[in-house]
Parts: structure tokens; sequence; C-alpha cells
């Protein structure tokens, strides 16, 4: 089972010296093998207790005595196949560029890192991942990315993410100062417990942390100039999977830790996470440009998961797992979406766009499918994780419930927008010489409205998976607070 | 339990047969499109002769979703409710399919319109026969859905897409307090499922009415039923919520017809029907329904009163209606309202699908000013939207009479001031159905010389529904007569519905009035008619077209402009969402986050603009530092440790 | 056995080393900046191995032979960079090679 890990950073090499001719049918290739790969995993995968991990691989430090492992809970497995999945549809749309070997080097080297960081049970371990993965996208960014300010955007993104990685580091050596632990396993760490003002700053440090790479409210403003610079394929990476190495890492390395509860700094951040939320939402209602639109849609939706996973219920944890799929999924779909447009009309501003309706008749549908799952229509995929993760927060506080829940209505309101001005209306200048939309990309967005439809229809396939996973939290949260 | 699936199934795969063929079925889409919900239709009559012999069941298709204690399942519930409002929907959803094949055939996207029509009928099924609040959420949204995708159906049209889009997150407004109210629902009793809740309520019910503590504090029971009215609110356009209704007319007129008059708006008055233990136990709701409901359809009645859209009319027309029937759910007479709901059903769609026909015939003309003198023109039109209208005004004997008599009885019995009110309404609701009527078939046409050449009678597909419905609302009192006719029995619908869960455990209400008194109020009810209705129909029919086009002042003006509440809204809510938006991000985000969050790279960059001073690349330096630093570090040792 | 006493040994590594750490700072060409340095690893070996043999601790011995071998490495690398330097910049004097000022 250790391939699963070790198969793409092989890949990676492989990629990195490969000829640029040959380089994009290798590349997709593997990641749709992997893509396929993964599934098999999901399938074969036993829902047992959070911490009764399949362990697929042991690292032995020689000399420490200690060991490194490395392994899937139900959470993981569900964001391993989000990782197979983003980066196969990363593949699927650098199809239609021309990138360089280095890029698709860059793109397994993260897949790799990515499943690193999902499935390590080792605070170094996992920090180490963590680190990995940024290190290509910093790469993707700067190299691929275009517009003015390029520089600026990207050392903004660069300085925030790198410090917060600091303070993830911080935080795992003050636990280890504090309680004398030798071990950095997740195992042996829960043995242990902090108290006091440590525990605060353990918390506050990992908020910090995971909370740029969220992003969570006062600490986003990376992602908007960095999302509109960045290629699609950057961000896709960033928006499909990057954002929930950090609400995973909260679900994995926080709330774990949560000895007594800190009601005061609970409460903070859910507001907070809340706040974000609308304040994403109202943002994105005037935009003109789709990427930052996508952007500030994204941060309104993470905002609710993190809400959720702060409200420290069962059904917040099992709607957050549930959703980080599902936002992965959409976000995809909808950053596809928009650079097929940017592709086939050279523009991607709402002000000069209009009429693709009339050109695209079937790509507009797919696209308007999957832009009701990111507003979360029943029986798409966006409802069952959002009416979860509302009733979550409505449970633990009725008016902030209602408050969050006005993002539901803020959502449609920024999305049909979109939809209106893009899709509707007379066919503006721009899009009169629409491009025919591919069948390739027609049948890679059909697949994800496929998915839209099956998670929303049965979302009881991945709550049943997550179910244990979310019970134990939920156990060791109560057990800690009475 | 093979009926139910058939008849959720027979139009979602009508749906997929258009929705993937598009335009290569062309007109047959038509066909399959309104066969699809005919089959729906004979297997809901078969339901019905089901429930008539067995009773209510339960249809459970798989579970959706089983978070801890709280199973939600996708259950259908087939009962007396829902058997009736499943035959409303599908008997004259067939109607308008089998209109819509006329009165679309001229148009491309024929076979989106059946799609979207198809899926419409599967959410509005999904929406009755929902076993529990989730399935009802999700044919709720549905339908929501299907409003907006059918309002901006003709997309290249900048207007109508802003007007789907109003509707959509008016709807969306509504929504959130029906998703609140199910939180609260699951909050207090864990479930969600109808009939539990219903017991549950039907129990507190009777305790209460010993004299005993309730299960629940009544402030939980306000709170709940609120949340769920604010979801009715939204979809059956009540205040302050009803302003994407009239706009709503954008789309094609067996749309407004279908969705807008006959079954969506009217899911409203539904939900509180399927909760109506729940009511009960909130006297505070009550109220609160009722006076919204007077406002509603007091200023739906004023409004459409100075509108000269002929949709429009029947637009704010409904609107006024539902105001009237929430006015009946709230004195508690809630087998009136659904009798109303009925009979209006039948005539605002015969009345909808008359004017498209007015509209067909007039080449796309909507302004009753332009029209005039068809009366001889397009006879069978005419026929059947007379009839309409005398409906709608409640002529004696015609089905809007008895239903609209039942619940003005009723609010007598509540308080005289009510029906007072109520009273008014009705009466404003004669001046402006007898005006359209009067300047539309009455006097001398006033249209282009092109139209009038062009007029002619809709082809047969458009006048048999016509037909048919015209006969529903002649004969449409006869499914609940009132007291006096027959006595008790003849009110079949009442004791139909009153078999249903929330209905069973609600104390009948006393009737304090004498046969006598009945008498009386309907007589008042007649004469209004009589005299308003002949009063306005002389003073319309001998305006000429210079007196109709005199610019309006005052009052009428305020009218016209639709007392402004459009502008309200936009600039008390739209204006200030948009610039609170702009705010964040022009000066929260640039001003505020960026400068606190882009401190720390501020903060680096200037320590290491000091530190380059120390790096100056020459190794000599570097080997000092060195050696001062070991120095340093020993003589720490040695002293200070 | 104790000829010598091992004050002796440790007052010659000290010597060593000092004279070592002020050419490394005094000097400017190189190629004395490397034997300087070579000089100071030297006093640190025969420091090492005195007091392994002071206190019989055989980690003292072990010690050295690594930084022998690595000092080897190291000188080898640093003459050809020395070489590569002066085929370059036609100068080995360490204060006119400050190309990487910050």
């Amino acid at each position: 089972m250790h391939l699963i890990l070790i198969l793409p950073l092989v890949v990676a090499i492989i990629a990195f010296f490969m000829p640029h001719k040959l380089v994009k049918e290798f590349s997709l290739a593997f990641s749709g093998a992997f893509f396929l790969l993964s599934l098999y995993v999901l399938f074969q995968y036993n829902p047992l207790n959070y911490y009764n991990f399949t362990y697929y691989n042991e690292i032995f430090l020689a000399g420490t005595g200690g060991s490194l492992h490395l392994g899937l809970d139900s959470i993981g497995v569900l964001m391993f196949v989000l990782t197979n999945f983003v980066v196969f549809y990363v593949n699927i749309l650098a199809r239609n560029k021309s990138y360089t070997s280095s890029f698709y080097g860059c793109v397994f080297l993260m897949q790799f890192a990515l499943i690193g960081v999902f499935s390590s049970l080792n605070a170094i371990l996992f920090y180490f991942f963590w680190e990995l993965a940024l290190l290509p996208i910093y790469y993707i960014v700067y190299q691929w990315g275009s517009g003015k300010d390029l520089t600026k955007a990207f050392v903004r993104f660069f300085v925030y993410t790198f410090v917060g990685s600091l303070f993830i580091l911080t935080a795992f050596i003050l636990f280890a100062v504090e309680t004398k632990t030798t071990s950095f396993e997740i195992t042996e760490m829960a043995k242990n417990s902090l108290a006091g003002p440590t525990q605060i700053l353990f918390t506050l440090f990992l908020i910090i942390g995971f909370g740029v790479k969220i992003p969570i409210f006062p600490l986003h403003s990376w992602q908007g100039n960095t999302y509109r610079k960045a290629p699609a394929e950057g961000t896709i990476l960033l928006s499909g999977i990057m954002l929930k190495m950090g609400l995973f890492g909260l679900i994995r390395w926080l709330v774990p830790f949560q000895e007594e509860s800190l009601p005061i700094i609970q409460k903070i951040i859910l507001a907070l996470a809340i706040f974000g939320t609308i304040y994403g939402a109202a943002i994105a209602l005037r935009r003109n440009d789709m990427k930052l639109i996508a952007a500030f849609s994204s941060l309104s939706h993470v905002g609710l998961i993190a809400a959720g996973i702060f409200s420290y219920k069962y059904i917040g944890f099992q709607g957050a797992a549930l959703q980080m799929l599902v936002h992965g999924i959409n976000i995809v779909g909808i950053f596809y979406i928009i650079d097929i447009i940017e592709r086939s009309s050279g523009t991607r501003y709402l002000s000069e766009l209009g009429g693709i309706a009339s050109k695209a008749p079937v790509f507009s549908t797919l696209a308007f499918i999957i832009i009701l799952g990111s507003i979360a229509v029943p029986l798409t995929n966006g409802f069952p994780g959002e009416f979860l993760l509302l009733m979550s927060v409505f449970m633990y506080q009725p008016i902030l419930g209602a408050i969050a829940g006005i993002t539901i209505i803020l959502g449609a309101a920024y999305m049909l927008r979109v939809f209106q001005r893009a899709f509707m209306g007379e066919v503006s200048e721009h899009v009169s010489e629409f491009q025919p939309v591919s069948n390739g990309d027609l049948y890679a967005l059909g697949f994800i409205v496929v998915l839209v439809f099956l998670l929303g229809i049965y979302p009881q396939y991945v709550l049943d998976l997550t179910a244990n996973g979310s019970q134990y939290l939920t156990n060791l949260l109560e057990l800690k607070n009475n | 339990m093979i009926l139910a699936k058939i008849l959720i199934l027979s139009p979602i795969i009508g749906f997929l047969i258009n929705l993937i063929g598009g335009k290569k079925l062309g007109k047959v889409s038509g066909i399959i499109g309104t066969a699809a919900v005919f089959i729906s239709f004979i297997c809901a009559l078969l339901m019905y002769r089901k429930v008539l012999s067995t009773g209510a069941y339960d249809v459970p298709l798989f579970t959706w979703m089983h978070i801890s204690t709280i199973h939600i399942g996708f259950n259908l519930w087939v009962d007396e409710l829902s058997t009736w409002m499943m035959l409303i929907i599908t008997g004259i959803g067939t109607l308008i399919h089998l209109y819509s094949i006329g009165y679309m055939s001229h148009d491309k996207g024929i076979g989106r319109f059946f799609a979207y029509l198809n899926l419409f009928i599967f959410s509005m099924l999904m929406l009755v026969l929902g076993g529990n609040f989730i399935m009802l959420f999700i044919g709720w949204e549905g339908v929501g859905l299907c409003s907006y995708l059918l309002i901006g159906f003709w997309f290249k049209n900048v207007e109508y897409g802003h007007a789907a889009r109003k509707a959509f997150i008016m709807n969306r407004i509504g929504d959130l307090g029906l998703l609140l109210g199910i939180f609260l629902c699951i909050q207090t009793f864990g479930t969600i499922n109808f009939n539990e809740i219903n017991s549950i309520a039907a129990e507190d019910l009777a305790l209460k009415a010993s004299g005993q503590l309730g299960l629940f504090q009544p402030y939980i029971y306000t709170a709940i039923t609120l949340c769920l009215f604010i979801g009715a609110m939204g979809k059956s356009a009540q205040i302050p919520l009803y302003t994407w209704l009239p706009d709503a007319m954008a789309g094609p007129t067996p749309v407004s017809a279908l969705i807008h008059a006959a079954t969506m708006v009217t899911a409203g008055i539904y939900l509180v029907v399927r909760n109506a233990a729940l009511f009960e136990l909130a006297p505070f709701t009550l109220d609160f329904i009722l006076v919204i409901g007077m406002a509603t359809s007091i200023l739906g009645a004023l409004i459409g009163l100075f509108q000269n859209d002929i949709k429009k009319v029947l637009a704010y027309s409904t609107v006024s209606q539902l105001g009237l029937m929430f006015v009946a759910l709230g004195v508690g007479a809630y087998t009136s309202a659904m009798f109303h709901l009925t009979t209006h059903a039948f005539f605002k769609a015969l009345l909808f699908l008359g004017a498209g026909s007015l509209i067909h015939a007039m080449s796309g003309e909507q302004n009753i000013l332009s029209m005039g003198g068809l009366k001889n023109k397009i006879k069978l039109t005419h026929l059947t939207f007379a009839i309409g209208t005398l409906a709608i005004i409640g002529a004696p004997f015609m089905s809007g009479f008895f239903s609209k008599d039942e619940i003005l009885e009723k609010l007598y019995n509540h308080s005289p001031i009510i029906w007072g009110f109520a009273l008014a309404s009705a009466a404003i609701t004669i001046i402006y159905m007898v005006r359209v009527y009067t300047l539309t078939f009455s006097g001398k046409f006033r249209g282009t010389k092109e139209q009038e050449d062009h007029l002619h009678e809709s082809p047969s597909s458009m006048t048999l529904p016509l037909i048919i419905l015209a006969i529903l609302s002649v004969f449409g009192g006869v499914l609940n007569l009132p007291h006096i006719i027959g006595g008790g029995s003849s009110q079949k619908m009442a004791i139909w519905l009153s078999k249903i869960n929330s209905l069973k455990s609600i104390p009948a209400h006393v009737n304090h009035l004498s046969h006598s008194m009945e008498i009386m109020l309907m007589l008042i009810a007649t004469a209004l008619v009589v005299v308003l209705g002949s009063l306005s129909y002389f003073k319309y029919k001998k305006q000429t077209l210079a007196e109709l086009n005199e610019p309006r002042q005052g009052f009428s003006l305020w009218g016209e402009h639709k007392f402004y509440v459009d502008e309200l809204y936009h600039n008390v809510f739209v204006k200030p969402l948009e610039s609170l938006g702009d705010f964040f991000f022009y000066y929260l985000e640039h001003y505020f986050i960026q400068p606190i969050t882009f401190g720390s790279y501020r903060i680096l960059y200037s320590a290491g603009k000091l530190l380059r001073i120390v790096q100056n690349g020459n190794i000599e330096y570097y080997l000092v530092y060195i050696a001062i630093g070991a120095v340093l570090v020993l003589s720490l040792s040695m002293f200070v440790f | 056995m104790n000829l010598i006493g091992f004050e002796n040994y440790l007052w010659l590594g000290s010597a060593l080393f000092c004279i070592g750490l002020l050419g490394v700072l005094v000097r400017r060409n190189v190629i004395i900046l490397l034997m300087c340095i070579e000089l100071m690893l030297n006093a640190s070996n025969l420091l090492l191995v005195v007091f392994a043999k002071m206190f019989g601790n055989m980690n003292g011995h072990i010690f050295v032979f690594f930084s022998m071998l690595v000092a080897a490495a190291e000188v080898s690398v640093g003459l050809a960079l020395i070489v590569l330097i002066y085929r370059k910049f036609r100068t080995i004097d360490s204060s006119f090679l400050d190309k990487l000022k910050g």
C-alpha cells in the first residue's frame, strides 16, 4: 500500500526529466491511473475507529528508536481521493496549454506531498509534508502566473503561508516542550495534555497557522490576488485541495488536543468564520473578475466549514468532512468553467461577457448545474453538507446559525449574477467569436455534474464513511469536557 | 407503492428525454411532456381511490441522511391532503401542458420548455408528497429553481433574467426561514417527520385543552411557526416578500398559469395546513398570519386596480387571493383555505390561459389599453374569460362564490371587523376584474391596424383546456357546498381533509352564526357583486382612449407605481448591501485587513534591510563575527552559567 | 610512561589554535586562510586525542579519524575552489571577493 505515496514521487521525478513533447500524455495517463487507484482504495477502505488507521507504511529512523507512522483515517481517505481527483483535473486542464515538463513535475510532487499531509500520523512528518506541498505551488504560481504585480501578489502569498507554517511548527514544539514528550506520534501526543495558558497559546498558534491556509477571515488577504494572478491550474490546486489542508489540520491536529474547552476562543473563531462567510459573499456580489468572485465565494464556503468544525458537534464534523469533499469538487468545476470561458472568448470579466448560452448550450447547461451545486440547491451535492453545517452552528447558538444562514441567500445572489451576466442576455462582442468547447472538456465537466447529483441524492455513502471518525472526535471532546 | 413511484418518476423521465433530446425532438417534445404528466394524473386518480378505501400510507424509498439520532428518509407520505394537492397539480398541469403545445409551437426552445415544466411538476409532487420536512424542502427549493428557469426562459432578455433572479432570491429568503424552522423542529422534537411532529403537537394540544402545562413552552411553538411562516411568505408571495410574483410574469404565460397561479404559490398554504396542529399551538403566529394576509390581500388588490398590463393585473390578483387564503388560515379555517385554493387554481389558471390566448391573438400585446372590442373576434376565449371573471369576483353559484363565501362566513364568525376588511378586498377585486374584462372585450378596438388584421382564435389544443377549466370554474363549488344548501354532509372536501393527521387533533371551531345570518352574509356579498360589477362595467365601457391615457395623479399614480415598494426595497436592502460589498472590498480589505496582516511582511522586510549591513560580502568580517561569537559563547558558558 | 605531562600538550594545542585563528583573522590570501584553518583543525585534533588519553575514553580517537577524513576532503575541495576563483577573478585576495554582498 505504500505505493500510493511513493508512486507520485517517482512519476514526478520522471516528469521533471521528460522531453516536453511526451510529458502531457504521460502525466495525464498517470494522474488518471492514480485517480482510479484512489477510488479502489476508497472502496476497499474499511471505516474503523479514528485512530485505528490502516497503516500502509512505517519508516523507521535508525538510532532514535521512534518510528514515523503514515495512515489514512476516514476523513483522510476522503481527502486522499480528492487530491487525486484534483490532480487528475489539473492534468486534464493543462492538456489545452503548453507547459514545460517541470510544471508536471511540480504537480506530481505536490500530489506526493499532499498525500503525505493527509496521511501523516506524526507531527513532524506532517510539518515536513506541509512545507513540501508549499514549494511546488510557489513555483507554479510564480513561474506560470501572469498579470501585473505578480511579484507583489506572490511575495504576499509566500510570506503569509510561510509565516503561517512557522506558527504550526512553534505550536508542536511548544507542545513537546511543555509535556516533555519525546515522540511526535499522534497516538503518543494524545496521551499527554496541555493546560492553562500554554493550551491557549497552542490553540491560537495552530488556528493562525491553519487559518492562513483555510483562510479564516482576517488572514485571507493573500487569497484574492494570488487566485487572480496564478494560472488556472494553480488556482485549482490552491482552492481545490490546499484549502482543505488547513481544514484537515484543524480536525486532525487541533480538535483532539482541545484538553479543556476554551469557550471564548471557540466563540471568537466561530464569529470570525461566520463573519468571513458573509464578508466573502458580500464582496463577491459586486466584483467583475470571475476568478475574484470564485475566490471570495470560496472564502465564504470555507468559512462555514470552519464554523461547523468549531461548533464541536458530531453533525458539524460530519458536515465539514462532506463539505470539504464537495467544495473541492465544485470549485474545481467552477475554475474549469472560468478557464474555458477565458480560453474561448479571451476574457473573464463579466462586463465583457454575455450570451454564452446561445453559443454553447450544452456547456451552459453543465455550468449551470455546477453553479447549482455551489449554491446548495437540494439534490445537488452542496445541500447536505451546508444543511449539516448550518444545523450544527444553529444548535450551538441559534442567532449565529441564523446569521450564517444569510449566506444561502447571498450565495444564490452572486452566483446567479455570474450566470446571468456571462451566460444569459445578448451575445457580447467578445463572446461572438466564442470557440466551441471541445468534447474532452465537456466530458470532464459532465463527470463533475454526475458527482454533483450522486452526492446530492445519496450523501449517506460519505456520511457512513466518516461517521466513526466524527463520532470519535465528539466522544473525545465530551469526555474531556466532563 | 408502485403507483407513487410511477407518479414521481414519470415527470422526471419526461424531463430527461426532453433535456437530452433537445431540439431534435421538435414538436414531439410537447407530446412527451404532456404524456408524462398525464400518466402522473392517472396515478394520482388511482391513488385517490386507494386512499379512499384504505386510508393514508407511507412509501419509504431510501435513506437520504442519517445523523446520530435523526433519520431522514426519502419517504413519500400519501394521505388525503397530498392526494388532493396531487390531483390539482397533475390535473391542471396536464391541461397547461396541453395548452403549451399550441402556445409554444413557434418557439425554438420548446424542448427545453417542456423539460423545465416536467421538472417543475416533479418538484411540486415532491413538495406535497414528502413525508418529512427535508423532502418538502427539496421540493420547495426545486419549484423555486424551476420558477427561476421558466421566468428567465427567454434568456436573451436581460430584464427577464433580472425578474428570474429576483424571484429566486426572494424565495431563498423565505427558504432560510423554513430551514431555520426545520432546525428548530429537530432541536425541539428530535424529528422532522410530519406525522411524528403532528402527534407530539396533538398530545400537547390535548394536554393544554385539559388545563395542564404542555410539553413545550408556547414561545417555542411561536418561534417554529413564525419561521415556517416566513418560508410560506416567500413562496406564497405575502408582504413583504411579494414583489417577485408580478415580475415573474416575464415568463411565458402557461408558466404564469401553472406556477404563479395554480400550484407553486399555494405551497405556503399547504405548509401551514400540513402543520396545522403546530400553528394551533401558537396563537400569536395565527394572529400574525391574519394581519399579514389581510394587508397583502388589500394591497395586492389596490395595486391591481391601477395596472394596465393584463398579466400584471392577474398577478396582483393572485397576490390578493393568496392573502385571503392566509386570512382564512389565520382564523383557523384550514379547510376553507384549501377550498379556496382549489377553486382559485381552477379560475386563475383559466384567466391566465385566457389571457395567454388573448396575447396570442393580439400578437404579443399585453396592454389592455390597446385592446377592446374583442368580444366578437375571439368568441371562445371571450366566453371562457368571462366565466373566469365571474368566478373570481364571486358571482352567485360560481365556484369562487362558494369558496369566498365560506371564508367570509368564518371571518364574520371570528370578528365582524376582519370580515369588513375582507369584504373591502373582495369589492376591489370586483372592480379591477370587471375593468380588465370590459377594457379588453367591450367598446372599440384600440390597437394597431396590423394587430386587427392578425386577430385569430387559438388552435384547439389551446381552447380545449380553456373549456375544461371553464367547466371546473363553474361547477367547482360542488366540492364543498355550504351547510345551508345540503346540510353537513355536503361539505365533502372538509370531511375528506379533516382525516389528515394535522387537522384530526384540532378541536372544531364553534359556529356562532345562525342560518339566517349566513344567508344574510351571502346576500350582502351577492349584492356587492351585482352593484359594483355593473357600476364599473358601465364606467369603463364608456371610457375613450384619450380618457384612458390621461396621466394619473395622486393616489392612483402611486398605485400605478406599485406604491414604490420595489424602489423602497432597492434603496433599503439592495443598494446598502452592494455598498457594503464595495466597502468591504475597497476600504476594509485595502486599508484595514491588508495593513494589519501585511504588516508581518513589512516588519520582516525592514528587518532584512537592517541586517543587510552586516552581510557585506567580505569574508574577513564574517570570520571576525565568528570569532567574536565563539568568544562570547565561551565566556557566557564559563562565567554566567 | 608519562615522559611529557599532559598540560604541555594542552598548551601546544591551544597555541597552535590561537596562531591559526590569528592567521585567519589577519591574512587576506585565501590559500593562507585555508592553511590557517587547517592549523586550527589539527590543533583541535591534537586536543581531542589528548583529552581522550586523559580520560581513557575511546570516543575522542574516533572523532579524530572522522575529522581528519573530513579535513582531507575539505582541503581538496577548497583548493579546487581557489583555483577556479583565481581563474575567474585573477586574484585570491579575500577583500576583493565580495560579490555576495547582501
